[in-house]
This record gives structure tokens, sequence and C-alpha cells, in this order.
């Protein structure tokens, strides 16, 4: 009974989700799409209540028949009880959760501010058995160290750079499009977009070995910016997430603006994009966070120093130990400066993140897509 | 509205066969030939490839100075491409897309790679080239290579240009270094104990049984029993370490032609036998199988507590001053001897020994403009023949210059001279490496050179960790650790 | 409605659209079906005019490879481990999170919190964190200093430390770190869109439930499980296509070794695989072309797999 209403009355988020692994046989209709709520993630995730009741009686959860008579008072001491040893339990395992997802970045910030001597327990440090939990002497001079070794400034500005570039120009290709396949109508539009979600089903992987090859080969791009950013610049799940949105918009608003003479870009600048500034916002954040992370890419085409990104200065530099003469003692990774430049980078992530929670949030629950 | 999309697929399978068609499009470039009157005196830019580090590059650039007072119309565009693997990829890339280099520093196995797209330029003609260039201080002189300067090269180190297997000229010689045996010569005399001077023992017997006292087997022995807490050995390189006593009993490594990969091998499984139960007596260690850490660090130590000392230390003739322990009270606390890595048999003369040579050479790429190819031949020739910039570059990076004419340099020659305590150890070490010119040997060049000399680390420590007590289990252990290596190489 | 002069107007915004995905999509996957079957294709021996024949020595070469095997092992195994122990963690914390009112937006970000990091940057402390310290380690006689943090608790528990990342650590002890690793890393993602998928449960049942005194578990498996299995098939496919990518979580601890010192490639990957043949010292385009298409092949199947798995299953 369940599997005849799942056809009848699809839900949105089971209509996206359909769409982001096997879009090509479902593209949904214009109807059922339009029902997306944008303001309330929830709402996208949510289930049709009417539905729902009647998946609940298939349960036969109801059915079950009347309460039975009981002692009232006993049942409601009793529950309270219950409820509050539960709620003891929830509560110390939701807390040790969350130590244990924090501990990493904890151990992360004290590693990078301690001594070589401190982290590795040589030196002074050598009769401690287990690592200090507070750095004892605090070596802000890690970070300078990392800074310089790994380069971090230009990785840092080339990052940013390349982030902001390919934002920018992937918006408008998307705005464009996204307002093209929503509102104008045009003859293959429907089998045109069902052609490209089905290019969302293939890895990114199979892309990169050609991919390599036109950018360098015949594009000549190796080792610049326009490498890093140009074969990026088109994220189907973007143009579908914006299409959706731009789909709520009422069609009375376009042709008024028609009446008025008003053009079509003028009219996505003035009307459109102001409307569905939420998801734009999302799209910018989910873009940047995706050049901030990326290391394959980069580490391919750009091998030069000057045009990497900052994921391939972490992990392709040796930090080392210097000695009191100012030599380097090779055979020591100095490990608290790799943890300064693992905290560097991981900052302007966390700082992002807490003042644009609730955009990264809606936007990742839409796009499972890390980065 | 299916047309429409069908025509889109339409469209983009036309795109894309043309695409195919246009990449199967051969475009061989055919090999050089060398323009009448050689270098006209035409403004070139040369892109120079080096993986130079800071100290290095400064004498580099003035080198380039030197060159370019010569030949003012050659510029050149010096880019330091990263260490070498880094290098190596930079220039990769650059072939891929079509424009190559005109100069790189190079190891054999990189110049194998490069040939996959026919980029190098064999050198042959150009060495053999007798016409006359004019330079600007009005002198001339021949394009080629003079029979002295041919003759001043280090024969092995010249031949390595030629080791690709078609008895061709790749690439020139830039600096070499070498595997040198240091020993512990204060412990060696207080003990009377001889120094080795071949790996096994003769008569077959292990350990202090046997009456072979020049073997290695004995020394390491004799040195733990003396110190049981010590590691007697230490290997820096265990692939070269491979790769020389392959080498020296001829029982197959690699090769430049047909089948690449000779290793796989009853005598080699045996010899790795033996290598492994030196191992589980903690006979020696490397320092792949010590994560990194430089067995030089074993060798300087004075204490031998928890294992880290050891007596004896193999390691490259570019690192010999890493091996001379740091000063007690402005003493060393030991002296320290350097001598040729042991071989097959006691007493081999230096002409019938093995030792391998490793380093840097330079290779010349094709291009469009043969002018440019004759001026970058033009600096390669004028870096590996230049003695005063060999020694320099020699002394700072610790690596053994590739000309003879060096060493009559008076400043070089007194280096050498001198070079008789661990005060100059460097200096040793490079007296050593004359005399030793004639034991040099190279391996084989090919695509896939570098894979097998990074097997051949692995495969040694795979081997020395098989555990198992009876022979049978062992030797099928070293086996599967051998079918690994042949495996990755092959593949 | 439609008119000329509109059709050329939506062909002109899309242009970009079309023009980037004919050159960096269509034409990627048309080539790579094309170099997958040359044999012995490389990109240099191409730039130097050498012609290829056609044929399967490719995906011959690739399928008899040991290291290949390896690398599909380690990814089935990463992905068939980690995605149910991630997902199910993943729902009993939401449902937790869902039933408390104090703490809830704290807690909430504090899990959000590994999707915001950089999968390499925080590889490293995790690396840092399971590494024994000192030098020599892995050698006969190994100096240690300290045993590092999390052998320390386990030392502190009583437990007998162990090698976790270092050299001559075993499979399983790698494994386990990156299990641990990888879950961390796909619980965030996973708990949100639970949440969300929670949050939208009518309350009505549960009271419902409560009044017929139906136990917790119970109500969870009939309530709550059913109304999340549109949720719960998305967090599995999507966990599913991303383990099968996994990568970089495997850089970031091991290092492009793809393994600890001494055992190199042992935790490598699928993707791992077709980059290692990209970038070494012996690239090999055709190889590594072949190796993508039959990752394709095994996420097209799984992804199947899943949605018809998920379609007799899931609750509408």
């Amino acid at each position: 009974m369940a599997e005849k209403k799942s056809k009848e009355t699809a839900t949105p988020v089971t209509d996206e989700m359909l769409n982001v692994t096997v879009a090509s046989d479902v593209v949904p209709t214009d109807e059922k799409v339009g029902e997306i709520k944008q303001e309330n993630i929830v709402a996208d995730v949510v289930t049709e209540p009417t539905l729902v009741t009647e998946a609940l009686t298939d349960t036969s959860v109801l059915s079950k028949g009347v309460m039975k008579e009981r002692d009232i008072s006993s049942i409601t001491r009793m529950q309270k009880v219950g409820k509050i040893t539960i709620k003891t339990i929830i509560y110390i395992f939701l807390i040790a959760v969350a130590i244990s997802v924090l501990f990493p970045f904890y151990w992360m910030i004290i590693s990078s501010l301690k001594t070589y001597d401190e982290y590795a327990l040589t030196g002074e440090f050598a009769s401690r058995a287990t690592p200090t939990f507070f750095p004892t002497t605090i070596m802000w001079s890690n970070y300078a160290q990392a800074f310089d070794t790994a380069n971090l400034g230009t990785l840092f500005v080339n990052t940013v750079f390349v982030g902001i570039v390919s934002t920018v120009l992937s918006l408008i290709i998307t705005v464009l499009a996204a307002f093209a396949f929503s509102r104008l109508q045009f003859r293959g539009k429907n089998a045109l977009f069902a052609a490209l979600l089905a290019t969302m089903m293939i890895p990114g992987e199979l892309f990169t070995i050609t991919n390599f090859g036109t950018v360098t080969n015949y594009f000549k791009w190796g080792n610049t910016y326009t490498a890093l950013i140009v074969p990026f610049l088109v994220s189907v799940f973007y143009i579908y997430l914006l299409r959706q949105n731009f789909m709520q918009i009422p069609d009375e608003l376009y042709y008024a603006a028609k009446v008025d003479g008003t053009s079509d870009l003028k009219y996505l600048w003035k009307v459109m994009i102001p409307l569905a500034l939420p998801t734009i916002i999302s799209i910018t954040i989910l873009k940047m966070m995706g050049s901030w992370n990326s290391y394959i890419w980069p580490r391919l085409v750009a091998d030069d120093e000057v045009h990497q990104l900052i994921t391939n200065g972490l992990r392709g530099t040796s930090f080392y130990v210097y000695l009191a003469d100012g030599t380097i003692d090779a055979d020591k990774i100095n490990y608290p400066v790799q943890m300064a430049a693992v905290t560097l980078v991981s900052i302007p992530l966390f700082v992002v993140f807490i003042f644009l929670r609730k955009y990264i949030m809606k936007g990742v629950s839409r796009s499972g897509i890390k980065g | 509205m299916k047309k429409i999309f069908a025509s889109i697929l339409i469209v983009a399978l036309v795109v894309s066969i043309c695409a195919v068609f246009v990449a199967c499009t051969p475009n061989e470039i055919p090999d050089f030939e060398i323009p009448e009157g050689g270098y006209d005196g035409s403004e070139v830019t040369i892109k120079f490839y080096s993986s130079m580090g800071q100290d290095y590059n400064t004498i580099l650039e003035e080198t380039l100075v030197g060159f370019n007072e010569l030949y003012p119309n050659i510029t050149i565009d010096h880019t330091r491409g990263g260490d070498y693997d880094t290098n190596r990829d930079l220039i990769k890339n650059l072939l891929a897309t079509n424009q190559p280099p005109n100069v790189a520093f190079c190891y054999s196995d990189h110049v194998a790679m490069y040939n996959k797209s026919r980029a190098v330029v064999t050198l042959d003609s150009l060495i053999e080239s007798q016409i006359e260039v004019e330079r600007a201080d009005g002198t001339t002189e021949i394009l080629g290579l003079t029979d002295a300067q041919k003759d001043d090269f280090i024969e092995a180190y010249y031949n390595e240009g030629k080791s690709f297997g078609d008895d061709k000229m790749y690439m020139l010689p830039f600096a070499k270094s070498t595997e040198l045996m240091y020993y512990n010569k204060t412990s060696f005399e207080q003990w009377g104990l001889q120094v080795p001077d071949h790996w096994f023992a003769t008569d077959g017997k292990q350990g202090l049984e046997t009456s072979d006292k020049t073997s290695m087997e004995y020394a390491l022995a004799f040195i733990k029993d003396k110190d049981p807490n010590c590691t007697p050995l230490g290997v820096d390189s265990g692939s070269n370490w491979l790769i020389t006593l392959f080498e020296q009993y001829q029982s197959g490594y690699t090769s430049a032609t047909g089948d690449h990969y000779l290793f796989h091998n009853e005598q080699n499984q045996k010899m790795l036998t033996t290598l492994r139960r030196w191992y589980q007596k903690n006979w020696f260690t490397t320092k792949y199988l010590l994560q990194g850490t430089y067995t030089s660090t074993y060798f300087t130590s004075t204490s031998s507590a928890e294992g880290k000392k050891s007596y004896i230390s193999i390691g490259s003739s570019a690192g010999a001053a890493k091996q001379v322990p740091a000063k007690q009270n402005n003493k060393y606390p030991f002296e320290v001897g350097v001598t040729m890595i042991p071989q097959k048999e006691a007493n081999t003369s230096i002409a019938n020994s093995k030792v391998i040579s490793q380093g840097p050479s330079v290779c010349v790429f094709k291009s469009a403009n043969p002018q440019e190819v004759v001026a970058s031949w033009l600096l390669v020739k004028y870096l590996t023949t230049n003695a005063e910039f060999e020694a320099r570059y020699g002394s700072t990076a610790g690596y053994l210059p590739v000309i003879q004419s060096v060493n009559k340099l008076d400043g070089y020659a007194d280096i050498i001279a001198n070079a008789n305590t661990a005060e100059n150890m460097a200096g040793m070490a490079a007296k050593l490496c004359i005399d030793f010119k004639e034991a040099f040997f190279v391996s084989p060049a090919f695509y896939g050179s570098a894979e097998a000399r990074d097997q051949m680390e692995v495969l040694l420590s795979q081997c020395v960790k098989v555990s198992g007590s009876d022979e049978a289990s062992v030797a099928k252990g070293i086996k599967e650790a051998f079918d690994s290596a042949l495996a990755e190489c092959e593949w | 409605m439609v008119d000329d002069k509109k059709q050329w107007k939506a062909w002109l915004y899309l242009s970009p659209v079309i023009i980037l995905t004919l050159i960096f999509t269509v034409w990627p996957i048309i080539n790579t079906l094309r170099i997958a079957f040359l044999d012995d294709y490389t990109l240099l021996e191409e730039v130097g005019g050498v012609k290829f024949s056609f044929g399967v020595q490719n995906f011959v070469k690739v399928v008899k490879y040991p290291g290949f095997k390896t690398c599909l092992l380690n990814t089935i195994l990463l992905t068939v481990i980690t995605v149910p122990i991630s997902t199910m963690l993943a729902l009993i914390i939401a449902v937790c999170l869902n039933s408390i009112k104090a703490l809830n937006r704290l807690l909430q970000t504090i899990y959000f919190l590994p999707y915001v990091t950089n999968t390499i940057a925080i590889g490293l402390v995790f690396s840092t964190m399971f590494s024994m310290v000192g030098s020599g380690i892995g050698g006969e006689n190994p100096i240690i200093s300290t045993a590092g943090i999390i052998n320390n608790i386990i030392e502190f528990f009583g437990g007998k430390a162990v090698n976790w990342v270092n050299m001559g650590s075993s499979y399983w002890a790698n494994m386990f770190v990156m299990i641990v690793y990888i879950v961390w890393n796909a619980l965030p993602f996973k708990i949100l869109i639970l949440l969300g998928g929670l949050q939208s449960v009518n309350k009505q049942y549960y009271e419902a439930a409560k009044v017929d005194g139906t136990s917790r578990f119970r109500t969870f498996w009939r309530i709550t499980v059913p109304m999340l299995s549109p949720m719960l098939a998305y967090v599995i496919i999507t966990g599913f296509i991303g383990g099968f990518k996994e990568y970089s979580s495997v850089v970031g601890v091991f290092g492009e070794n793809m393994g600890p010192p001494g055992s190199e490639n042992a935790l490598n990957t699928m993707v791992g695989f077709i980059n290692t043949n990209l970038m070494s010292g012996k690239p090999a385009e055709g190889r590594a072309s072949a190796g993508a298409l039959i990752l394709f092949v095994i996420i097209f199947a799984v992804t199947m797999l899943n949605m018809y798995v998920s379609k007799k299953r899931v609750h509408y």
C-alpha cells in the first residue's frame, strides 16, 4: 500500500534525491518541484502529514485498542523517574559525542602551541609518560614558522582569488541558465535539462584524466589560474537548485514586468535574484568551500608553487625542527608547526561557518556534496 | 524536443570525433640536425629548468654571467623547478602541452620518461661537430667537444648519458655522488678488527665461526659480540645497496632493452635470505627501515643505548660531512675511516670493483628553432666543461665534479691534498672518488627504471622482515616479496 | 508561447553552460572511453606521435594488477563498514538530539563542525593523535617518547598501546583509524538530514503511541524509522557514492603514499589508483581511464541496487 502511494505523490525531497542519483529517469515535473518551500529547510524534508497518517494506520500502532486501566498515579511517578533517567543518559551520550567531535580540534590547537620538546616529550619533558593537555610555554612562533615554511601567504591569496573569481563567474552562468530553464520556453528544454542532470551521475574522476589533457594540451593552461577556475564553472546541481527556486516566483510578476516593458535581464536582476537570495548565498558559500578544500585538481595542473592552493601546501611541505645553531634537524618533523599550519588553514572556514551557519546548513542539507 | 536532444548528441559526437582525429594525427618531431654554420649569433631565449637549492643558485647565476659575456644574444630564462621529482613533473606537463623547455636538470629515468614524447635531443652529432662558432670576445670555439674535453670527463659518468640501450647520447653529466663506507677507525684499531672488503664469508660459515676475517659477515658478528647493544652497520640507501650487490655478483637487476626486469631470480633471493639473517640478528639497519632517519646519526652517536649506535656506515659521498661525530672538548670522540664499499671477493682491484654512481645530468630538448637547440647545447657544454664552476658547485653541494681537470685547479687540489682528517671529510671522500673512478657503474635507464629503484628499497625491507622459523617458509616469504616487487615494476 | 525571439535568447543564456559542458563533461566521457580502449596509452607518447592499437589491454592489466585489487578491496571495505556505522550513529544522535531542548542549538552546531573542515588538514590531526612519537618506530629498537594521545587514553583504561599508523602497523589498525576518521567526517551531513526529517514528523503519532503505551524501542522502529526512510535512503545512497570516491581522507592520514611507511599503497583506494597513475613518475593515462570506467560501473550498479532496495523499502 505504501508503495502505491509513493508513486502517486512523491514528496519534494525524494524528487531531489532521485535527481541527484539517477536523474535521467525522474525529471521532476514542474508542479511537483514547485512545492519546495525555500525558507524552511525542515519543510523540504517533510513527508506530507496526510500520507503519514495513512502509513501509520498500516503499522497498526493505533489499532492496538484501548489503553488498559492502570493506577494512574503510579504510572506518572514511574514515568517521571524513568524520564529523568533517560534524559540523563541522552545528555551524557550527546555530550560524549560532542567531546569526541571537538577533541581533534582541541588537540590540533594545543599541539600547535607547544614546543617540539613538549610535543615529543623529549628534552626537559623526557620524564613525562603522557603528553601535556595544555602547553606550558605558548609558542606563537610556530604560527609564524608555519606561515613561512608552507608558504601559506601565497597559497591563501591564491585560494581566495580562485575562490572569488570562480564563484562570481559560476553564479553568473548558473543564474542565466536557471532563468532560461525556469522562465523561458524553448524547444528541447526538458530534454536538455534531463541530459544535464544525467551528467551528475558520473564520478568526477572520470573527467579528470581528459580535462587535464584538454587544459594543458589544447588550451595551454598548465600552471595558470584559468586552469583552476574554468573547468569547474558549471555545476548542474546549483542550476537545478536555483531553477527550483525561480519557479516558485509567480509567473504573474514576470508578465506584469513584460507589460511594463522591463527587459529579461532587468527583471532577473530586480526581482528574481533578490527573491532567490538565500539560495544564491548558499551556492556562494558551498562554492567557496569547494575551492578551499580542492586538492586533486590543483595538485595536477599547478605543480609550480605559484599557483597551488592551500591544501596542497599542507601535505606537500616538510616542517623541520631548527637546532640551536640555526641548522635543520632533518630527522624530525616539527609536528607543532605542522599543526599550526593546519589550524591556520581551518580557521577561515570556522569563521565563515560561525557567521553564516544558517545558509551553510541549508545549502548542505540540499546538496549532499562536500565542498 | 527529442530531436533537439538528439542533435545535441550528434554535434557533440562529431566535435569529439574530429578531436580524436586531430589527436591522432602524428606530429612527429624529426631528429635534430645542426644548422649550417652552427650558432649564428641570433637572439634566442633558453628556458632552463634546474633543481638548484638557494645556495647553489648563486653559483649558477654567477656562472651564467660568464656565459653571457661570450654569447650576449643568448638569454637564459632560469626556473628553479623544485626538487628532482617536482622538476620532473613540471617538465612532464610542459612536454604534454607541447611547450618543451630547452635545457633541464635530469636523472636518466627522467630522460626515459621525456623521451616517451621523443622530446630529447640526441647529442651525438653536436658532440662530434667541428663547426667553428664565433664568440663575443672575438675568439672561436668548435661547436662539439674537443678530444681533450671528452677525455676530461670521468668515463663512467660520461657513459651514463648512453645508458638508454640504443647507444645514443642523451645527456651530459653535471655532478655525481657515489657510495662510500665509513667506519669507526678508533674502535676497529682498538679491537684489531680488519676493515671488511667483501660481503659474504667465502667458507660459507656464519658469524664468528668463519675464518674469513675480512668479510662483512665476520666484522658484523665481531662488533655485535663486542657491543651487544649496537646495530653494527647502517646503510642509507637500501636501493643502492641491492643494485650494487646485484651488479657485483652479475646476478641481474635491470636491462635497458628487452625484458627490463631481471632481478627476480634464485641467486638474488638467496642473497636476500642472507641479508635477512643479518637483519634478524640486528646486524644492520637502513634509513628506510628507520622511517627516514639517516643512519649517519647512528654512526656518529657515542652511546649504544637503545641500539642507536653503529660502527660502519654506508652512505653517499655527498653526505660525507655528516658522518663525522660532534666534537667533545674540542676533540673528536673517535676517528672516522673511509674506504670503498665491500665487493664480491676479497682484494678486488679497483678496476674490477663495482660501485654505483648517481647524480644529476643535463639534457637538451628539441625545438622548432634549431638555433635554440644549438644555443642550449653551448650552455650545457659551458657548464659541464667549466672546471671552476664544477669545483664550486661540487664543494658547496657535496657532489663530485664530473671532469678531472677540476683536480688541477689550485684551490680544489689543495683541499684534496690536505684532506686527511675528519675536519675535511668531504675532501677525503672526493679524493677517494677520484681514485675509484674506474669502479663506477650506472644502472640502466629506461621508462620505469625509477620504479625499479624504489622497489629495491621496498624489497629489502620486506625480505628482511619475513618471519618464519624453517627455511622453506622463509624462502616462500622472500619469493613473495620478489613477486610483488616485480608486479609493481611491470605495472 | 514559443516565439523565435525567446528561443534565441534562451540558447544565448544557456550557451556558457552548454559550451563548458561539452568541453569539460561530454568530451571527457568520450575521450575516457577512447583512451581506455587504446592499448598502453600515455599522453606523452601521444604527444610524441605514437599510435596506439585498439584493444582491451588496459582493462586486462588493471584487473590483473595486484595493486588494483588492494584498491578495490579497500574501497569496498571502507564503504560497507563506514556507511552503516555512520548512518546508525547519526540516526541515534539525531533522535536523541530531537528529544532534548536545552543545549540543542549548541550541540547541533558542534556536530556540524567536522563538515566545515578541510579533509586533508584534519586528517593530519588524526594522524598525529594516533601516532607514536619518537624515532626509529618500527625498527628493532624504536625510541618512543610517547605512545600518542589515543594510546595514552587506551592505556589509562588498562588497555595495551597499539601501533596505529606508524611503520610496521597492521592493516586492520590502519583500517580502524580510517574508519574512525571517515565516520567522524560523515556524521555532520547525516545528522543534519536526519534531524531535519525528524523535526518534520508530526508529533501526533508519538503522542498516539504514548497513549497507546508503545515502548520507546517499538516507537523508534515502527514510527521513527519508517517516517525517516526517505532521508535514510538519501544519506545511505550519497554515503555509498561518497564512500566509493574516498581518497583525500586517506591522503590526510597517511599522505600520498596511501599507507604507513614500509607498506605504501596498502590503503590505496579506487580514486587513489586513478590519481597515482596520472601523477607518478610512470604515468599511464590509459590504465587510469580503464580504472575510472570500472569505478563508474561500480558506482552505477551500487546506486541502482540502492534505488531498487529503497523503492521496495522506503515508506512515503
